[in-house]
């Protein structure tokens, strides 16, 4: 989907630019580092707290939408208890998150807000957060492998506004009525967006990535899983090397897992949470019986793949379930991670 | 940002992480990736310990004989308790403490012990169940040890691992073992089963018969240091230890050719000194003669097991005064008629059926615990602490690196800092004062341990560790004196017993431990470790005409039980995997662990079995 509106940034202007969105939402959340080092996507106060030079981080900025862990609601004792649900009408702003990101925020939307159950706490907060992502102008992380699942080195779809680096100018790209919103409010330091820096930018994406590892192994392994024409031998490989540790679930901007729990607080009050969960785990399919349609590690590790991979859920999803950020390479304790997992499909052909 | 720093609590790994508060009660544990320890992985435990905060299964009053009771109360008959068992002498009281306390918890237990109650019987179980391995390698390598950092795994060329479970006692470490052989290191894997996930990455996987590492290690270490293949009488002893003479040769050259040779275990599949001692020889073999590194890396089995050991948390060793280790205070042999235990639900390392006996024999047990466990159940007197991420503190890292734990919610319910509560206890004992307050334990533990003399607390901060602590002093009274192994064991299989039994750590080894049961998806993950099962080989299966979840008849010379089976192509077909956390079966079917008189540590042998359809 082309624009709606494209324009030009000095590239220098662009921490006035996160300092002015800061005034845009109730809560920015951008990419912060922590004292020892390491980058979150968190709430920014100040905009000297966010980085600005940065890959990605560990944890997705998909958190902001589907938490690792929120309240559903709490009921307090009493009579007649009181049932709160904490909902709030702050707006939020996602400030720099990275194209792949974009589009795992696409396939989360479809999956809380376009089946058959609509997900309350995904879609408030869903229709007040804004996207301003910024787009890779280099390689964001030695394991991020976006060309292989067409979501960058920048963003078609997905964003209300994309900052791409060319040189040193960002072409701010408008794709939604409130990107335009944004826009006005930076109008002062907007310029015109000639056909140059448009295409410039065009020309060093292709040229990224073409630098972008291109194996194969994405299509092989999609068509191969959706064919069942990988062998057990394959799954059992995988699954013996997984250390069931859910990470690569609890990183994934795309896995949408949960389960629900209630607790009791030492003041009486339950509350329900919900919490991310991983299908890497026996016990996230185990029945109330005892059975476990998938008790072996492999029969988990198969269906992890298939959902993410089978042409079939791809049709009823929309987009295949890996947009490449490359985080469960990162936190494979087993070094299973997609890219592991593609590759030994491809090789077993 | 609501993100905190501080140190995964459970294994000996120290994987650093974030814990940030949610939902206001809620904690959610995230992986650091720029800390020297964790590289952004974490195990499930680690995912999941973000979940200790705010669980329901915590303990938040105080209680006596199991009913709620006042802190008042509590401290009053816990110390009446406390003083009618000394008035049997100081030797009748011993203190039992978690290998998860922090340093600073840590060093007010032994005020608490040394000072106040003055008993020699002070000691951690993390330390027992360490203290096999590290003793073996002290007494080889003839100086304390610490374990370099484990991300340097990576650096080696050759890395020997040993006993694959290392991936469910250690799993930060096997994560760079994965790491390294994934980038071309090769790995040989030594166990007495076949992991199918290092399977698939070693090298070289050296199957022995169960009871046989020592042997195998020894012939190893022979082949290395004379650089020459074995006689006639270690060939006869490879055969017993099952291993084929090429798979030994490879084995040997390996270790030889290694450049970078890392050596990894967890010291929960070490018990035995000799072993550990075997691994250290090697190192120092290759080191000199030509590595340019030769390393050890064991990884110890609780989060602060060295710390917990720097801060004195250990049985006193001087002349007369003989402290008891953990084993031999929960064996009931030690004539103690009063426990204190804190932090740690010792029913995970003995059983039930002990922990019972135990009981009986017992005047007044105490605990002082942060969650509800069977230890607790059967106390006299429950106090509640706080927990992880209640209280701030340090923890010593497997490197000797210390690093902050932090505290992002106050203690809930009427839960109390442990520092507070033993000063309670001292007050009501004998009007004492201990300190409470985290400065003042820190100024002191610069002062009382010489080797955190020149640590800077006030600079520790998750940035930096403030300090790498050098190991204790160098006690070590014995050098190079760990006998060798002369004779091969015989586990006795027979005709009527064709099977052997090992008792093993398993992905359910910590089942039973009471943080593991509070936290949610923790708790799920580990219904089915909690009753007893034993592990076979499908094929072993199949012949004794039964399938996967009916039970067989297992027998040994001390006992026999109807138990389960699990199939698993990794367990050879002549061995039954019983998995650890079942000490009660443990004990009735491999007999009482030996305890090692050195060290304190105590562990099952592999024994003989049958097995036969029930009936
Ligand atoms: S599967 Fe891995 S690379 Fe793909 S989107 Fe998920 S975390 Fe990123
Ligand atoms: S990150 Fe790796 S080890 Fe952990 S659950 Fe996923 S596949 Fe298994
Ligand atoms: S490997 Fe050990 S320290 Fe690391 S997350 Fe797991 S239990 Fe915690």
């Amino acid at each position: 989907m082309p624009p709606l509106a494209t324009y030009s940034l000095p590239a220098d202007k662009l921490e006035e630019v996160a300092d002015r969105l800061l005034t845009c939402a109730d809560r920015v959340i951008g990419p912060v580092r922590t004292p020892p080092g390491d980058l979150f996507f968190d709430v920014v106060r100040s905009v000297n707290e966010i980085e600005l030079q940065y890959g990605n981080s560990l944890l997705p900025p998909t958190t902001a939408l589907f938490p690792m862990a929120e309240e559903i609601f709490s009921v307090v004792g009493g009579t007649p208890p009181v049932i709160r649900a904490p909902r709030s009408d702050a707006s939020c702003l996602l400030f720099g998150i990275r194209p792949c990101d974009v589009a795992a925020i696409q396939r989360l939307d479809h999956f809380f807000l376009d089946g058959e159950f609509k997900d309350d706490l995904y879609a408030a907060r869903r229709s007040r957060t804004a996207i301003v992502a910024v787009a890779c102008s280099q390689k964001a992380d030695a394991r991020c492998f976006c060309s292989c699942c067409d979501t960058g080195p920048f963003a078609k779809t997905g964003y209300d506004l994309q900052l791409s680096l060319v040189d040193d100018t960002y072409l701010v790209e408008v794709g939604t009525e409130q990107g335009r919103r944004l826009a006005q409010r930076l109008s002062d330091l907007l310029g015109v967006a000639d056909d140059d820096l448009i295409l410039e930018r065009e020309r060093r994406a292709q040229e990224l990535f073409t630098e972008l590892e291109q194996k194969g192994n994405m299509p092989s392994a999609i068509r191969r899983i959706t064919g069942e024409a990988v062998s057990q031998a394959v799954w059992e490989r995988i699954g013996g090397r997984c250390m069931g540790c859910g990470g690569c679930s609890f990183v994934c901007p795309v896995c949408s897992c949960f389960y629900v729990i209630d607790q009791t607080l030492p003041d009486g009050t339950v509350q329900r949470i919900r919490a991310q969960d991983s299908c890497r785990l026996a016990g996230y399919t185990r029945e109330a019986s005892g059975h476990n349609p998938r008790a072996l590690p492999s029969q988990r590790a198969a269906r992890y793949s298939y959902h993410k991979l089978s042409y079939r859920y791809i049709e009823r999803e929309g987009t295949q379930g890996c947009v490449g950020c490359g985080r469960c390479v990162t936190v494979c304790l087993g070094g299973v991670h997609m890219p592991a997992v593609t590759e030994m499909i491809r090789r077993e052909a | 940002m609501g993100k905190s720093f501080t140190i995964c609590p459970y294994c000996g790994c120290g994987c650093g992480m974030y814990l940030e508060l949610v939902a206001g009660h809620m904690g959610v544990a995230m992986p650091s990736q720029v800390q020297s320890m964790g590289a952004g992985r974490l195990c499930l435990r680690g995912w999941q310990a973000g979940s200790l905060i705010g669980s329901a299964a915590r303990l938040m009053r105080p209680q006596i004989a199991r009913e709620e009771a006042s802190w008042e109360e509590a401290i009053q008959t816990a110390s009446g308790g406390i003083k009618s068992v000394l008035d049997r002498g100081r030797h009748a009281l011993g203190v039992l403490c978690g290998g998860h306390l922090t340093n600073e918890e840590a060093f007010a237990c032994r005020l608490y012990a040394h000072d106040i109650l003055r008993t020699p019987h002070l000691d951690s179980c993390a330390r027992a169940v360490d203290a096999g391995s590290i003793w073996g390698l002290e007494h080889s390598l003839c100086t304390p040890y610490r374990s370099p950092p484990l991300a340097q795994i990576t650096r080696s060329d050759v890395i020997v691992c040993l006993n694959s479970n290392i991936r469910w006692d250690a799993p930060q470490a096997a994560g760079y073992v994965v790491e390294a052989a994934g980038a071309g290191s090769k790995l040989v894997v030594i166990d007495e089963v076949v992991d199918e996930g290092l399977g698939d990455l070693a090298a070289l996987y050296i199957l022995h018969k169960p009871g046989f590492r020592g042997v195998l290690l020894h012939l190893l270490v022979e082949a290395v240091a004379g650089g020459r293949r074995l006689d006639a009488e270690e060939q006869s002893a490879l055969q017993q230890a099952g291993v084929e003479t090429e798979a030994f040769h490879q084995l040997s050259s390996l270790v030889q050719d290694a450049k970078r040779l890392a050596v990894v275990f967890s010291t929960t599949a070490l018990q035995i000194p000799q072993e550990a001692a075997y691994l250290a020889e090697l190192t120092i073999l290759r080191q000199a003669s030509g590595a340019e590194v030769a390393q050890v890396f064991a990884v110890r089995s609780d989060c602060n097991s060295i710390g917990v050991v720097d801060m004195g948390v250990a049985p006193v060793r001087n002349g007369e005064a003989r402290g008891l280790g953990a084993f031999e205070m929960l064996s009931g042999n030690g004539g103690l008629q009063g426990l204190i235990v804190v932090a740690e639900a010792v029913e995970q390392f003995v059983g039930q059926q002990q922990l019972r006996r135990l009981r009986e024999q017992l005047q007044f047990l105490l605990y002082i615990g942060s969650f509800d466990s069977a230890t607790a159940e059967l106390a006299d007197v429950v106090l509640p602490m706080a927990g992880w991420g209640e209280c701030e503190g340090s923890f010593t890292c497997h490197d000797g690196s210390i690093w902050p734990v932090c505290r992002v919610i106050s203690p809930a319910g009427q839960r109390r800092p442990l520092a507070q509560i033993l000063n309670d206890l001292s007050n009501a004992h004998n009007g004492s004062v201990l300190p409470t307050d985290t400065s003042t334990l820190r100024a002191q533990i610069s002062r009382q341990v010489p080797s955190y003399r020149s640590v800077d607390w006030a600079g520790l901060s998750c940035t930096q560790p403030s300090a790498t602590v050098p190991s204790r002093d160098n006690d070590i009274d014995v050098v190079n004196t760990v006998a060798p192994i002369r004779e091969w064991p015989d586990i006795g299989v027979n005709g009527q017993r064709p099977y052997v039994l090992v008792v093993r750590r398993h992905e359910g080894s910590w089942a039973f431990d009471p943080r593991v049961r509070a936290a949610h998806i923790l708790a799920r993950e580990h219904t089915d470790q909690r009753s007893p099962f034993v592990i076979i080989n499908p094929r072993t299966c199949q012949q004794l005409g039964t399938r996967e979840g009916h039970s067989v008849m297992v027998s040994t010379a001390f006992g026999s039980q109807l138990l389960p089976v699990k199939c698993q192509a990794a367990v050879p077909q002549d061995v039954v995997v019983l998995p650890w956390q079942f000490r009660d079966v443990a004990h009735s079917l491999a007999g009482r662990p030996r305890v090692d008189d050195r060290t304190g540590s105590a562990y099952h042998q592999p024994v003989a079995a049958a097995l036969e359809l029930p009936g």
